[in-house]
């Protein structure tokens, strides 16, 4: 979202595997050779939890990865969190290969540049509200007036004003959540990880805090990696959504990239459902200019919802502006009659 | 929070270090001569013992000025063990008849001292309340034991057709039942475990008039409250006395008179020398102990009273064992 | 069952009936073959020198050497001395510190945790061993108890956290800790004097061994039960692993972990009087001289006052993590507390007012000796008879029956048929092992006799159990009525009632009985409530709603799905009556009970190891079976959370 940053790659995964069970060696050479999920695992009794996969997560991006339960998404998440080995593959953060690291190395990348957001919260019952947030300063070996004083402007942050001398438990599951977002937050990370972190939400809280982690995504600008079985809260905070099955990536685009042109039937039964107009931009519909802009102009980034007033209530066509102001395009009524159209 | 209670440690500590130098005024008795050692004398689970070692450690403590302590522990060898590292550094009654091999050897190594007798003669022995033998005269000697009505007399729901022989605590010695298998007698042992247990059982059966036939001793309270008898049993041999002494099963008479004994341990003469000499001429006869057993026995009253009570009465006799 | 063989395939499970119905002919057939082949050989026991001499002669060579070995004087002496010095400095601290100033301290540091009630209740109880004229005792005890409990946790939970993480360590620890807790203390009394001598060190070392258990298993289970989720966190911050379980995982496990350390203090509160088997002294020797003296009520008074302890020390052990729950106290406040109570040690001890005021007449409970002479002499056509009953109908009888007409093998065959049936071969091998070495030592005999009364009580304890039980999980006053009659049950030293039940019912298995029972009906009635306690709401209103009558809800719904609860109550039942096996020695109980005080009481380590295997091996088959037949009746765990 910070324009120039967003062309290099923060963080890195090639050719990520990871395989549960007794023989991973054994599991690993069938695989190669193309034996699939079910038949590695009648031979072997291993599961293959993630299958060569691969991304870039780039400076700035959130990249979700979606699936539902069972896909391997949590898996992956964690190895490339480097919370469990991985069987085979590499993680790069910033050109260092986390996973060639010793213990004692990874730590000090882990207190310089990463945090993490769990799904049932992962808070520490025991530390009042304020402790649990500077913790992570704590194990760096911050003294505890500035950790604290850090730990109070980040609980401000995200709105528990106050809520420092609380226990975890006295505080609701939402504001429980806002606390674990202020700790990962409170250390700087270069790499934000979110482990399904608002699906132990009501639906209204959820809501809240995702519109919460945009608001402070923008302020602080680093890159996150996210992980949900909800498609809808995917398309809502990912710059870039990978769907995930069986332990592979299915597609890996933006939202429009997966509304239009669904790779598998899989990714389209997820695509089906969602209300296009409302998420794809007069950018994904587009079609070159054959003339002069017409008069009527709408920027690039606005929601098809918003323009389709301006769609029913004249025939003219409308011109698209990029951010500099700059005729790009005009709207394409066709192609946008097809998009809201009861899907067969 | 940590740092306080780091504090008020610190304090405490503190407090207790300056507090040492006021206490010798609190505990004059204890501490007037804090160079002195602390006398541990063993107390075994009788009451007779507990007195002996009453009055002596009253005596130590008032006359010759050293602190006391009393270990209660049985009489066996882990208390010869105690002697022998000086945790313990005096019994004052010992039950030869009781002694082990392995007690011996604490002996013959010199770890424990023999100190001479204590003066009272104990008697270990088959005892029934005397309206058994008002009722039975035939069951004053052990030669009316042998018959199936001497049996069904002492017979319980548990013994059956046999007599029942109350046995006592395990740390006792006790031949009975050498003594009722190499005679023949259609008795059957059933060990109370504890003395308690036995005086209890005692208690009971006394209360309802009911016969019953144990292993007791004298001198003790109990013999005179439960009017006690004691059945003649064939008399002691020395070839007896050796079965009892080699362990080979073969004992068939009466106990042997027990002539009681002190000892402490082999490290008190360097300790106490003082003490040593007192307890070496630390004297108890049966006839003190008699005197001392009723009230606590039978009357519940506290060992140390008793006690400081017969150092009141009897100061010719104890004066002579302060050197 | 039912469920194993519908999954089965409809023709394997033909087979597997004929064969099951086929076992109902062929075992019964073969244990009366066996019977017949064996009837009247004489008992095996190959082993009973094996096993017994060379600890026989290890205790001697132990005894020589003594004052020469680099054993005793490296390590033993040392550490000896070591304790030795601890409970001086905790006893004379205590005894230095003015009276008032201790149930004053104990309610401060409760209150910190707002927990009035507990706050004012833990500091009276302080008080009445004091009201009794005990309390030079029973801070004697209570030293005893505190170094033994720092001690367990300075022990326990390394052990415990390292058990939680090395799965290998802690399969390793689990039978150790299993036999650690079902040995009866006084059979590690023998070896303790030998390498510690008597008086209150070995005692404190024997009570840290025998409540070690709870503090290593609870510290596993504790650091395990910590949210993964908190330790990926904390790893995610870069944390080192010392880090982590030092500032997330032994916070978070604290609770539990402070669950251990109670249950550790109830265990090392019961063998406070057998300890007085090591000259330990203390409560434990009050205790033993009021019963020499034949004053029940002095006893009662004195064992209340080991209830009195056991009750400081639990809510003082539930104050130390009960912080995080309340508001804790402003600085200011524990800086006035804390002065407060440094004011009031300088003021006692200038105003020389330090040792308890004897203020109570140590006679106030002679009446409980008047109320005992009155059931000895108007009780006793009841008491006795139902002695006699006991002993003639039952105990006599089966104990003859098992030891003299069933042949050996029999025995042996039937718990392996039985362990077949109930969990298959593994459990029948393992009844067989156990049964046979029990056998092959030579404690076969004193066995049978003390598994005849054993099963006596497990039976009749659990007949009293799971009503009272069931009425105390249904109705909230009977429970509330009863918590604090439990309480003192399983602490009160059971010696003090036991001798005035010889007094009624006599000498023999009886009093021993009586005994068992009252102490281990306590799981049995605590694990019944909250079994039924537990029963989901929807599942008996969903009884409700078809009409059914309450019986019909209690016996349809409520108890079957209480069922493995109470199951687990049962097993606890067994563990604690075999506790007891040893206090039943102690008033005619005989078979393993007195053969473990003899052994003790005479110094016989070989005999003493006997006699602790046998008891282990017993409880070992008795709790496999009992989980067994706990799996077999129970219904499947509640699933929903």
């Amino acid at each position: 979202m910070i324009g120039e940053a967003i062309s290099s790659p923060c963080l890195s995964a090639r050719g990520i595997w990871k395989i549960f069970g007794n023989r991973p060696r054994r599991a690993l050479e069938m695989a190669d050779t193309g034996a699939s999920r079910a038949e590695v695992r009648e031979a072997t009794g291993c599961t293959i939890g993630a299958r060569d996969v691969s991304f870039d997560a780039l400076h700035g991006e959130t990249f979700v990865i979606m699936g539902l339960s069972g896909s391997g998404k949590s898996t992956l998440l964690r190895c490339v969190a480097r919370l469990s080995p991985l069987s085979r593959g590499s993680v790069i953060l910033e050109g260092e290969d986390l996973t060639a690291m010793t213990e004692a190395e990874l730590r000090s990348v882990r207190r310089a540049k990463l945090s993490m957001v769990f799904q049932h919260f992962g808070l520490f019952w025991h530390r009042r509200v304020i402790d649990n947030v500077a913790y992570g300063l704590e194990v760096q070996g911050v003294d505890r007036k500035t950790r604290h004083s850090k730990a109070e402007e980040m609980l401000d942050l995200v709105g528990l004003e106050g809520c420092g001398g609380s226990y975890p438990h006295q505080l609701s599951g939402g504001m429980q959540q806002r606390v674990g977002l202020a700790r990962a937050l409170v250390v700087e990370p270069t790499v934000l990880f979110f482990d399904e972190p608002f699906s132990a939400l009501d639906p209204l809280i959820r809501r809240d805090m995702q519109d919460e982690l945009l608001r402070i995504q923008t302020g602080i600008g680093g890159t996150v990696i996210f992980v949900t079985h909800d498609f809808d809260e995917a398309i809502k905070l990912g710059d870039r959504i990978a769907v995930m099955k069986d332990g592979e990536f299915d597609q890996v685009g933006t939202a429009a990239e997966l509304i239009m042109n669904p790779a598998t039937e899989y990714v389209e039964e997820f695509v089906k459902g969602v209300p296009r107009v409302k998420v794809l931009r007069v950018g994904d519909v587009l079609t070159e200019l054959d003339g002069p802009a017409p008069p009527q102009r709408v920027p690039a980034g606005e929601s098809l919802e918003t323009v389709l007033p301006l769609l029913v209530a004249n025939t003219d066509d409308i011109a698209v502006l990029d951010d500099h102001g700059t005729a790009v395009g005009r709207i394409d009524r066709a192609a946008v009659t097809r998009l809201i159209q009861p899907q067969p | 929070m940590k740092k306080l209670l780091l504090g008020l440690l610190v304090l405490t500590l503190f407090a207790v270090a300056c507090g040492d130098d006021s206490d010798s005024d609190t505990d004059a008795s204890a501490d007037a001569d804090g160079d002195k050692p602390t006398i541990s004398l063993v107390v075994n689970s009788w009451t007779a013992s507990a007195l002996n070692v009453a009055v002596a450690q009253q005596l130590i403590e008032s006359e010759l000025g050293y602190p006391t302590n009393v270990i209660n522990i049985d009489e066996n060898e882990a208390m010869f063990i105690g002697l022998a590292d000086g945790t313990a550094d005096a019994v004052l009654e010992i039950w030869p008849s009781g002694i082990t091999d392995s007690e011996q050897a604490f002996f013959d190594d010199g770890s424990v001292e023999h100190l001479g007798e204590l003066g009272a003669v104990g008697r270990i022995g088959w005892f029934v309340p005397d309206y058994v033998i008002e009722q039975n005269p035939e069951l004053a000697t052990w030669e009316g034991y042998f018959s199936d009505e001497a049996a069904a007399i002492f017979a319980t729901a548990e013994t059956g057709d046999n007599g029942r022989f109350l046995g006592t605590d395990p740390s006792y010695s006790q031949f009975d039942e050498q003594i009722i298998n190499n005679l023949g007698m259609p008795f059957e042992v059933i060990y109370s475990g504890s003395e308690p247990a036995t005086v209890a059982e005692l208690d009971a059966r006394v209360s309802a008039g009911e016969p019953i036939l144990m292993y007791w001793w004298t001198p003790t309270a109990a013999v005179s409250t439960y009017s006690l008898v004691q059945v003649a049993l064939p008399p002691h041999t020395e070839e007896c006395g050796a079965s009892a002494a080699s362990g080979d099963g073969g004992v068939d008479c009466e106990y042997p008179e027990d002539v009681i004994i002190k000892a402490v341990s082999g490290k008190l003469a360097d300790k106490a020398p003082a003490v040593y000499d007192f307890l070496a001429a630390f004297t108890i006869t049966n006839d003190d102990q008699l005197s001392m057993l009723p009230p606590v026995e039978l009357d519940g009253e506290d060992v140390d009273e008793v006690a400081a009570q017969w150092i009141a009465d009897n100061e010719g006799v104890w004066s002579a064992w302060i050197g | 069952m039912t469920a194993a063989t519908t999954l089965d395939p409809d023709s394997l499970n033909a087979t597997a009936d004929w064969q099951r119905r086929a076992m109902w002919i062929v075992v019964p057939l073969a244990l009366v073959g066996l019977q017949l082949i064996f009837a009247g050989t004489r008992l095996p026991e190959h082993l009973d020198e094996t096993f017994s001499d060379p600890l026989d002669d290890f205790a001697g060579w132990a005894q020589q050497n003594r004052s020469s070995n680099w054993l005793f004087t490296v390590i033993f002496r040392p550490l000896t001395s070591l304790v030795s010095t601890g409970l001086e400095t905790i006893e004379e601290t205590l005894l230095w510190v003015p009276w008032f100033v201790i149930p004053i301290a104990i309610f401060l540091y409760i209150a910190r945790t707002r927990a009035w009630k507990s706050a004012i209740a833990a500091s009276l109880a302080i008080i009445y061993p004091g009201l009794v004229g005990l309390w030079e005792v029973t801070i004697e005890t209570l030293a005893l108890m505190g170094m033994a409990i720092v001690l367990s946790v300075l022990i326990g939970v390394p052990i415990g956290v390292l058990a939680a993480f090395r799965r290998g360590f802690d399969t390793a620890i689990r039978p150790v800790l299993d036999a650690m807790q079902t040995i009866p203390a006084p059979v590690y009394f023998v070896p303790m004097v030998m390498f510690f001598g008597i008086g209150p060190v070995p005692a404190t070392l024997a009570t840290v061994i025998y409540a070690l258990p709870p503090v290593v298993r609870l510290t596993t289970l504790g650091i395990r039960g910590v949210a993964q989720q908190s330790v990926e966190a904390s790893t995610m911050f870069g944390a080192t692993r010392w880090q982590t379980l030092r500032k997330v995982q032994i916070p978070m496990a604290l609770p539990t972990i402070m669950a251990g350390v109670t249950q550790t203090i109830m265990m090392a509160l019961g063998i406070v009087v057998l300890a007085t088997l090591l000259g330990a002294g203390g409560l434990g020797q009050s205790v033993m001289d009021t019963l020499s003296q034949r004053r029940t009520g002095r006893g009662v008074a004195t064992g209340l006052a080991v209830v009195a302890i056991a009750a400081v020390l639990d809510r003082l052990g539930r104050a130390v993590v009960g912080q995080d729950r309340a508001t804790a106290p402003s600085r200011r406040t524990v800086l006035i507390c804390v002065g407060g109570v440094i004011g009031l040690i300088i003021f006692g001890r200038s105003a020389n007012y330090i040792a308890f005021p004897e203020m109570w007449e140590t006679r106030a409970f002679d009446p409980i000796d008047d109320g005992v002479k009155w059931a000895r002499d108007n009780l006793r056509w009841f008491t006795r008879a139902f002695n006699d009953t006991v002993v003639s109908w039952y105990y006599v009888p089966v104990r003859d029956y098992l030891t003299d007409s069933v042949a050996w093998p029999v025995i042996i065959a039937s718990a392996a048929a039985l362990g077949a049936w109930l969990k298959g071969w593994r459990l029948a091998l393992l009844n067989v092992c156990a049964m046979g070495s029990i056998l092959l030592i030579g404690m076969w005999e004193l066995s049978i006799d003390t598994f005849v009364q054993v099963v006596a009580a497990v039976v009749l304890s659990i007949l009293l159990a799971i009503p009272v039980g069931v009425a105390a999980g249904r109705h909230r006053r009977v429970e509330a009525a009863l918590s604090p009659v439990l309480d003192a049950l399983q602490t009160i030293p059971s010696l003090v009632y036991i001798i005035p039940a010889v007094t009624l019912f006599t000498i023999g298995v009886v009093p021993g009985l009586i005994a068992s029972i009252l102490y281990a009906i306590v799981p049995g009635v605590r694990l019944a409530a909250l079994g039924i306690k537990q029963v989901p709401t929807e599942s008996v209103e969903a009884s409700q709603m078809f009409g059914a009558t309450p019986r019909q809800t209690m016996f349809g719904v409520r108890i079957p799905l209480a069922a493995r609860t109470i199951m687990a109550g049962v097993n606890q039942v067994i563990m604690l009556v075999l506790a007891m096996v040893i206090i039943s020695g102690l008033v005619g109980g005989g078979g393993l009970g007195f053969e473990t005080i003899s052994a003790v009481k005479n110094s016989e380590v070989g005999l003493g190891f006997e006699v602790g295997f046998a008891i282990v091996m017993m409880a070992i088959v008795l709790d496999r079976s009992s989980q067994a037949i706990a799996d077999r009746v129970g219904a499947p765990e509640v699933a929903a959370h």
